[in-house]
């Protein structure tokens, strides 16, 4: 006789980096339904953005989650530079894709050694995290955080990267690559246990992700080819881009696309400082926003979408911010029944939560 | 936004089936307060292409419910779930309904609803500002140095017209009490904010509207000074009809008999004389005022009395009754009318105020070989404009500080000045240091003529029977500068003693609006707007990376050149230069 | 036996953490965004920075001559470092030192 029990996972767990609460109901070893609910860290972030000026808001925008920092207040500026009819120079929106690109790298080798941590392999996960010190020391050094970049502004960009600290950064980015081929890459493409703990294991077919609005990593690693750097915002059109995708719709899959997605990501950045014109980086704006707009970037989840409305006076009237997370919380409905208990933690990770974005 | 649709709550479910027949993504939903109902908008993305995206827009009033579209788009459920807490809205039939519990925990305590910030549009703001906050006339000083920064200078001008009357007066003897307070004197570099008065002056042109409706009332200024031309500005602008009585022969007041010629050239007067006429404004000269009663029967409604401070203190020292002791303002009086003075060659100025220095300039100007000024005080603590007498100094002027006269002796047509020397002592009232006479250390000096400028007060007949004040000064209300007598208004140095030209020209301004009131008028002057299009913020970020200019040097005449006549000493500024100069300032009125 | 190289080479390599606090201190790189302070000669009280911080970290008192500033409300952004005219305020790259108590710094402005 099957015993139905219902045992929340999280907020608090030892294994979750993330406040994610899930209701797991199970029937022995089996999961056989899951209630997530959100909401442990609410901060009123869209409410406290009315009380700012539009201004000022970037600081606060920068700061709902501390991982994908940077592509908020990119996501942000592109918004309020749209409403404005600004255009930020050219300069400032290679600026914003170097930029951009070392948020993904630093999200995605972060995930990578928070699953190798949740697998128990706990020296991967410490060798990872060191090519991410690497990651970190050059966003300290070119705007001068270490998680919270900050650089973008309406208009452009504040910090400037001249030739000594291009050059500089370009070495430490070789660097960088060489250390990913030493550790992650024999690890995660080779390794047996890695494998035998992943593949297989939340499977999401194709129609499934459409239909429950799955995006990011979740949604390519089933064979959904949707990215919106296609759409060439920042400087994505000059640098070039394809999307990663794999079809296997399991976890090893979602794991592979952001292992690539690294790689690519590194590639692009050392592309884009080489192509960087000459200029200004930051223009003059002038004037109160007035309007609506959408304005939609790739943070190293997925589409983050942020729809603002402004009626001419110095305060925004109201912003809506839609994180990745939020659009690939429902996919726990499909991928968690019917997976054993030991699973959980693994297929959890897999989408990549980000609880301070999903509950801003 | 491109493609968005406005549907009722019933036409909501088939339009999201229309979305689901086309495959397309469901993004999101917003949800906006709009005072008396809430506005949901559902963001869908096509299947094919990231863009366009499609927004459906439905309005409904607050208390009512909405249907879900869960049951169609399964993730949807959680936000609607979250609009639902939020923002108190029912929304039924959703798939996953967490009863709004979705945010919040069994235990936490009921949070209340924020309302929506009331959001009205309005203009860019404009901060308060210290220079134009220091300038008694209130002239919009920092829109009128942006807009020359950007070579706007007519429309400068207009700016300057809509508070002030007299730009070419005063962009030449204004003591600018604005660059003082100007932020950037703390690093030494305050804006000549009266230097691009005068540029805007000189290089533009404004137009005067005439008054269109004339009220029938008929006012008497008495004095063309500062104030009375300011008044009779103001009044006709407001449809009066004004006559304005002066003693002298000339028009202008101390801005005539009291500045030099070196500094107020002659035609920026009269110019600016001539622009007050053409207003209908009749100037009566060498017509002196006998008495009060006799002008309202001679059909005045109003009198406004301007006559200014124009008599010298005495020094109080003994033997100070020689002929060859003349007063200040008599004597610049007598030069600016052209008459001989014979100075001699040696002449001492007694006292330390613009009156002194310009008495002493002019002297150096009619051939006096040695002028010294004598002040009981030191330079620090000297009332005169600083650039007056640095200029002073290179013209050959000496000064004397921590002398006081003593008394003045004569012998064979010399005179002889014996003077006390002083030391500085503790601060005063006024807060400047005060001076102590040192016991026996009385010094003389032989001089052929001494000019005292140590103050002025006014000078009132009696018969006008009006209460005095101290000093000499009429006693007026504060705010309707009525005196004791009805219909009778005073304004100007001879309500508050000497004082500058700009403080009368702005009292004359309050005196208008009162004797308008008093006349049965709204008491409301008319402005026009400048209408331009400039900036509404300021640029720090990227200002800050150029390189930092000084302070604009105004060209000056050489020291020959100046001694040789009465030339104006200040050139003016060339076009580009007064731009660079406009452009250096701070935009503390604008905001970041 | 395939693992025997890396055990070999790992167990003879030096560590590569970093005894911190006690040695191998690394300095920040220039332009780290860190602790923020006052020059009181150039300072004359606008109010600008109060205006434009986000987070309210910094109160302006025109009467007291004074400038109250919260460093455990500031978020280190940096914006009032740029919006000052008289380039008043700066920023060190050495971080806030943590404290026992929330104290406010008092800067008082020579006029």
């Amino acid at each position: 006789m099957a015993v139905r029990t219902v045992i929340p996972f999280g907020p608090q767990h030892p294994v979750l980096p993330e406040p994610i609460h899930l209701k797991l109901e199970l029937e022995d070893e089996r999961v056989v339904g899951v209630m997530p609910i959100i909401g442990y860290v609410h901060r009123g972030i869209e409410k406290a953005a009315e009380l700012n000026t539009f201004r000022q808001n970037t600081n606060l925008f920068d700061r709902i989650c501390g991982i994908c920092s940077f592509i908020h207040g990119q996501t942000y500026c592109q918004g309020v530079e749209a409403l404005m009819g600004v255009e930020a120079p050219p300069r400032a929106r290679f600026l914003r894709t170097f930029w951009s690109e070392l948020s993904r790298t630093h999200s995605h080798l972060l995930w990578l050694g928070l699953l190798a941590d949740c697998m128990g392999f706990e020296s991967l996960f410490m060798q990872i995290w060191r090519a991410r010190e690497i990651v970190q020391d050059l966003s300290e050094m070119t705007t001068g955080h270490r998680v919270i970049q900050a650089s973008s502004v309406v208009g452009g960009v504040r910090r400037d990267i001249d030739k000594d600290m291009a050059k500089e950064v370009d070495k430490r980015l070789v660097a960088l690559k060489e250390m990913l081929d030493s550790t992650v890459a024999p690890a995660l493409f080779h390794d047996a246990t890695i494998k035998r703990r992943a593949v297989g294991k939340g499977m999401l077919s194709k129609e499934q992700a459409e239909l429950l609005g799955a995006v990011g990593p979740t949604a390519r690693g089933s064979g959904v080819a949707k990215d919106i750097r296609q759409t060439g915002y920042a400087a994505f059109k000059e640098v070039g881009f394809e999307p990663v995708v794999e079809t296997a719709g399991d976890s090893y899959a979602r794991t592979l696309v952001r292992a690539r997605e690294t790689y690519q990501s590194i590639e692009i950045m050392r592309k884009a400082l080489a192509m960087m014109p000459e200029g200004e980086i930051l223009v003059r704006v002038d004037g109160y926003p007035e309007g609506e707009t959408v304005s939609r970037c790739e943070q190293p989840r997925g589409e983050v979408f942020y729809y603002l409305k402004g009626n001419g006076t110095n305060h925004l009237e109201r912003v809506k911010v839609r994180t990745p997370t939020f659009a690939n919380v429902p996919t726990y409905l499909v991928m968690l029944p019917g997976c054993e208990m030991a699973d959980v933690p693994v297929i959890t990770l897999s989408i990549d939560p980000c609880i301070g974005c999903t509950e801003r | 936004m491109k493609n968005e649709v406005s549907v009722d709550k019933a036409e909501l479910i088939p339009a999201a089936k229309k979305m689901l027949a086309e495959k397309a993504r469901f993004v999101t939903a917003s949800c906006l307060d709009l005072r008396d109902k809430f506005e949901v908008i559902y963001h869908f993305e096509p299947r094919e292409n990231p863009e366009p995206l499609t927004h459906i827009r439905v309005k409904i009033a607050k208390g009512d419910s909405l249907p879900s579209i869960s049951n169609l788009y399964l993730c949807a459920a959680l936000i609607e779930n979250e609009i639902q807490e939020l923002f108190n809205i029912k929304i039924s039939g959703i798939a996953l309904d967490f009863q709004k519990r979705f945010l919040r925990a069994r235990e936490s305590p009921e949070a209340e609803l924020l309302k929506p910030t009331p959001y009205v549009s309005q203009p860019p703001m404009r901060l308060p500002v210290r220079c134009g906050e220091a300038c008694p006339a209130g002239i919009d000083i920092p829109r009128y140095v942006r807009l020359i920064g950007e070579g706007k200078i007519a429309e400068s001008l207009a700016v300057i017209k809509q508070a002030m009357p007299f730009p070419g007066i005063l962009g030449r003897v204004c003591f600018a009490p604005c660059e003082h307070d100007c932020r950037q004197y703390k690093q030494e570099e305050p804006i000549a904010i009266r230097m691009l008065k005068r540029f805007a002056y000189d290089h533009a042109t404004y137009e005067e509207k005439k008054p269109t409706n004339r009220s029938g009332k008929r006012v008497a200024v008495i004095g063309s000074g500062p104030a009375g031309l300011g008044a009779a500005y103001y009044l006709a602008k407001m449809g009066h009809g004004i006559t304005v009585f002066e003693a002298l022969s000339k028009i202008g007041g101390m801005m005539r008999v009291g500045i030099p010629e070196y500094r107020l050239p002659r035609k920026v007067l009269d110019d600016e004389i001539n622009m007050v006429k053409n207003l209908g404004v009749e100037i009566k000269t060498d017509t002196k005022v006998e008495s009060l009663d006799n002008l309202f029967k001679d059909g005045y409604q109003a009198v406004l009395i301007a006559i200014g401070a124009h008599q010298g203190i005495k020094m109080r020292v003994e033997g100070e009754d020689h002929p060859k002791v003349i007063e200040c303002i008599d004597f610049l009086r007598d030069v600016n009318f052209g008459r001989k003075v014979d100075l001699g060659n040696r002449v001492a100025v007694v006292g330390g105020g613009n009156a002194a220095i310009d008495a002493a300039r002019t002297t150096r100007r009619l051939g006096a070989k040695e002028v010294t000024v004598f002040y009981r005080r030191s330079r620090a603590e000297m009332p005169a404009s600083p650039s007056e007498v640095e200029e002073a100094i290179e013209e050959g002027v000496k000064i004397e500080f921590l002398a006081l006269p003593k008394k003045v002796l004569s012998k064979n047509g010399t005179l002889s000045l014996e003077n006390f020397r002083m030391k500085l002592g503790e601060p005063d009232a006024s807060g400047r240091r005060r001076a102590d006479l040192i016991k026996g250390s009385e010094f003389s000096v032989d001089v052929d003529t001494i000019i005292t400028a140590v103050g002025q007060r006014p000078e009132i007949p009696e018969q006008f029977e009006l209460r005095i004040g101290p000093a000499n000064t009429i006693v007026v209300d504060i705010e309707t500068l009525a005196t004791s007598k009805k219909g009778v208004f005073a304004a100007g140095d001879v309500v508050t003693g000497p004082a500058s030209v700009v403080q009368a020209i702005a009292v004359a301004r309050t005196a208008a609006i009162a004797i308008d009131k008093y006349l049965g008028g709204k008491g409301v002057l008319p402005i026009w707007e400048v209408r331009v299009n400039e900036p509404t913020s300021r640029h720090t970020f990227l200002e800050r990376w150029q390189k930092k200019d000084k302070r604009v040097e105004m060209p000056r005449l050489s020291t020959e050149k100046r001694l040789q006549g009465f030339d104006e000493v200040e050139l003016g500024l060339s076009q580009a230069v007064a731009v660079a100069e406009g452009q250096r300032c701070w935009r503390c009125d604008l905001e970041e | 036996m395939r693992m025997l190289p890396t055990i070999v080479k790992n167990l003879f390599s030096r560590p590569v953490t970093r005894r911190y606090p006690f040695k191998d201190i690394r300095e920040p790189f220039p332009g780290y965004r860190g602790r923020i302070y006052w020059d009181a000669s150039k300072c004359d009280l606008c109010g600008d920075c109060a205006r434009v911080c986000p987070s309210e970290a910094i109160k302006v008192s025109l009467g007291n001559s004074q400038i109250t500033y919260d460093p455990f409300k500031c978020i280190y952004c940096g914006t009032c470092v740029e919006t000052c005219l008289p380039r008043a305020i700066n920023q060190d790259k050495h971080y806030t030192k943590p404290a026992a108590n929330k104290q406010k710094e008092v800067i008082t402005i020579s006029a």
